[in-house]
């Protein structure tokens, strides 16, 4: 550093900043929340576990225990956190025991979002998230500032936003009413949150009549065990259509120079504005019954990545329901690079060998289920040899609807027919390409070529060893001539 | 494909040596404790032949596999990328373009320590632990390796 660098940096030292007062009020709820979510079996436990009706003190306690966690990191956060813009670099500093400084240079900002849940609208305030290409989490979270505090920091850090009239004003690119989102709930695959409502269904009536539930059976009848089954979905299915129009409620993609900025939500409102510069891959995905509905989503992802739930999720935009016929015009909006019409794209195929590969993998699949269900269920259990036909009609379809191309600019992948997903990468954000062979493919000559961009990798369908190894090469090119 | 440089030939020793380690201070007392559950809850006799085989199993691959893995492993810095190839059972080559790369570790265990040896690990923003690494490599070498790589710079595509 520069003696006159150095007289600059501490000449002026701009003051530390915290969140607003209000924040202990709107995060200790949803931490709350979070926390009960991501230790759901134990709660199940304590709510249904023990042989004794109703809550007892030591179930009490432990509900107590959670709360009084949420309330604890929720005061942490708040009473340690700082933030602050200095010489043009957004700074943040946490932590108690351990103390932690983060400095995030503007630059390396992939998106910055805006988040109000229910709590934060009613006390007039925001929640920042601010992501870099870094890591699996939010660089710069700052969970309760006024609504001028985020606009000020936002246009601090070069990142300002239109005024909402001004945003009103915006083209729109893609906007959801009720009834898209109707479609996209009733579409949603359920078949998760039906085990899960059975699961709980069934330990509640052992849990409060454990004489009834062993004789539903008799009870209930042929037709009352499909009636249950319809009554199931059909409560699934209205749990799809309610967290759709909650999480996407009144979805818009609209458009301004050099990005795209989404808002949507009931409750909790989000707005993500993403830099066009820094899209680097969408994905549609069509499940069979979008596909005959005629719509699909999208995805349009960034660089930036954090934990949620069980994996990584990107800072994206995602698209709940677009036309197929608005496929074309909404892609060149997100992902500007792209030089090909995909309907009328000469796909590349897998190699044929491929499909005898998928072929063993699914028997030694099916022989496993069938064997497995026999050792249970005794000779009866022999029909889940019948898997197997399934399995291989699955793998042959999956197979042909397989794809792949390369233009100039991206990198088309097309797979799956139950559930045909079509990811594009721009070939700029390639970050490297591994081509690799296990026993199998390399007995038939065969190979895969996996793309990474910035926390996403995508896989092209098998193909031959040398031209995949060609393949590596090329990809390259234009990632070579980037200065 | 542009010839491969090989890695040290020490790195053959380091190999068996970590290999022999895994099986002395891990397979061992695994075998040892699935042997003696599988006795008590299972059978006196299926449980140790078990532990006994696959005890053999990783015997074999302790003996076998690190000259596979030595003679596998090969990298080369062109113009533009480094390539690194391995595997046994499944082959790769990875290609790494050098304005990609965010950061360079260098790192010794105790026994590349006592050998002389590094382990060069390439990180690029692509979020994978590291994207490319070299075990094996004389730590002069692999000093003189990551000083070229972190030097290179330019758009790192994000």
């Amino acid at each position: 550093m520069s003696l006159s660098r150095w007289a600059v940096t501490t000449a002026f030292e701009a003051p530390w900043k915290r969140l607003h007062s209000g924040s202990m009020a709107v995060n200790l709820v949803p931490r709350a929340y979070s926390l009960v979510r991501s230790l759901w079996p134990f709660m199940l436990a304590v709510a249904f576990g023990g042989g004794a009706g109703g809550l007892n003190l030591g179930d009490l306690s432990f509900v107590f225990l959670f709360f009084g966690m949420a309330a604890w990191s929720t005061f942490i956060h708040w009473a340690t956190l700082r933030y602050r813009v200095h010489d043009g670099r957004l700074e943040i500093r946490t932590g108690l025991l351990q103390k932690q400084v983060r400095v995030v240079s503007p630059d390396r900002i992939q998106n910055v979002e805006m988040v109000r849940n229910i709590f934060h609208r009613v006390a007039g305030l925001v929640e920042l998230r601010i992501e870099t290409a870094s890591g699996t989490e939010v660089e710069g979270l700052l969970s309760a500032l006024s609504v001028e505090d985020a606009s000020a920091l936002i246009e601090q850090l070069g990142k300002a936003r239109p005024t909402q009239e001004a945003e009103e004003s915006l083209p729109v690119v893609v906007a959801n009413g009720f009834t898209d989102l109707l479609r996209f709930g009733v579409t949603a695959g359920r078949a998760g949150a039906m085990a899960v409502m059975f699961g709980v269904g069934v330990e509640y009536l052992q849990y409060s009549d454990p004489e009834r539930l062993a004789s539903l059976g008799d009870l209930l009848g042929t037709v009352g065990a499909v009636a249950l089954v319809v009554g199931a979905a059909t409560g699934s299915w209205f749990l799809g259509i309610s967290a759709a129009i909650l999480r996407h409620y009144r979805f818009k993609l609209m458009k301004r120079p050099g990005a795209l900025v989404a808002t949507e939500g009931l409750f909790t409102t989000r707005q993500v504005e993403l830099p066009l510069s820094k899209v680097q891959q969408v994905t549609i995905t069509e499940p069979l019954l979008r596909r005959l509905a005629g719509f699909g989503s999208m995805h349009i992802e960034t660089a930036a990545g954090r934990v949620e739930g069980s994996g990584v999720a990107h800072a994206e935009a995602m698209v709940p329901v677009v036309s197929r016929a608005a496929f074309a015009s909404v892609l060149r909006e997100a992902l500007p690079a792209i030089d090909i019409e995909l309907d009328q794209a000469d796909w590349q195929l897998p190699h044929p060998k491929a499909l005898v590969r998928s072929a063993i993998r699914v028997t030694f699949q099916g022989l496993f289920v069938g064997a497995a269900l026999m050792g249970w269920f005794g000779i009866s259990g022999a029909v889940g040899f019948l898997a197997i036909p399934l399995f291989l009609y699955l793998t042959w379809q999956d197979h042909r609807h397989q794809g792949w191309l390369i233009t100039e600019h991206v990198v088309v992948i097309r797979h799956g027919w139950l559930n045909r997903v079509t990811q594009i990468m721009d070939r700029r954000k390639i970050q490297s390409l591994v081509v690799s062979q296990g026993p199998l493919l390399r007995g038939y000559g065969l190979g895969l070529v996996g793309v990474r961009a910035a926390g996403s990798m995508v896989a092209l369908p098998i193909i031959d060893w040398d031209r995949a190894l060609g393949v590596q090469t090329m990809l390259l090119d234009p990632v070579r001539e980037a200065p | 494909m542009t010839e491969l440089i090989r890695l040290d030939p020490r790195a053959r020793l380091l190999f068996y040596l970590q290999s022999s380690t895994r099986l002395v201070l891990f397979w061992v007392p695994v075998c040892i404790g699935g042997a003696v559950a599988g006795s008590i809850f299972w059978s006196g006799v299926y449980a140790p032949m078990i532990a006994l085989a696959w005890l053999f199993l990783m015997f074999l691959m302790a003996v076998w596999f690190p000259a596979l893995v030595f003679a596998r492993y090969g990298y080369t810095l062109t113009e533009s990328e480094l390539i690194v190839a391995r595997g046994v059972l499944i082959r790769s080559v990875v290609a790494i373009p050098t304005n990609r790369i965010q950061h360079v570790d260098t790192r010794q265990g105790p026994l590349e320590q006592w050998m002389g040896l590094a382990r060069l690990q390439v990180h690029t923003a692509s979020g994978v632990g590291s994207d490319g690494v070299i075990p094996g490599l004389a730590f002069d070498v692999a000093e003189a390796l990551r000083d070229e790589l972190v030097e290179v710079g330019g758009d790192d595509g994000v």
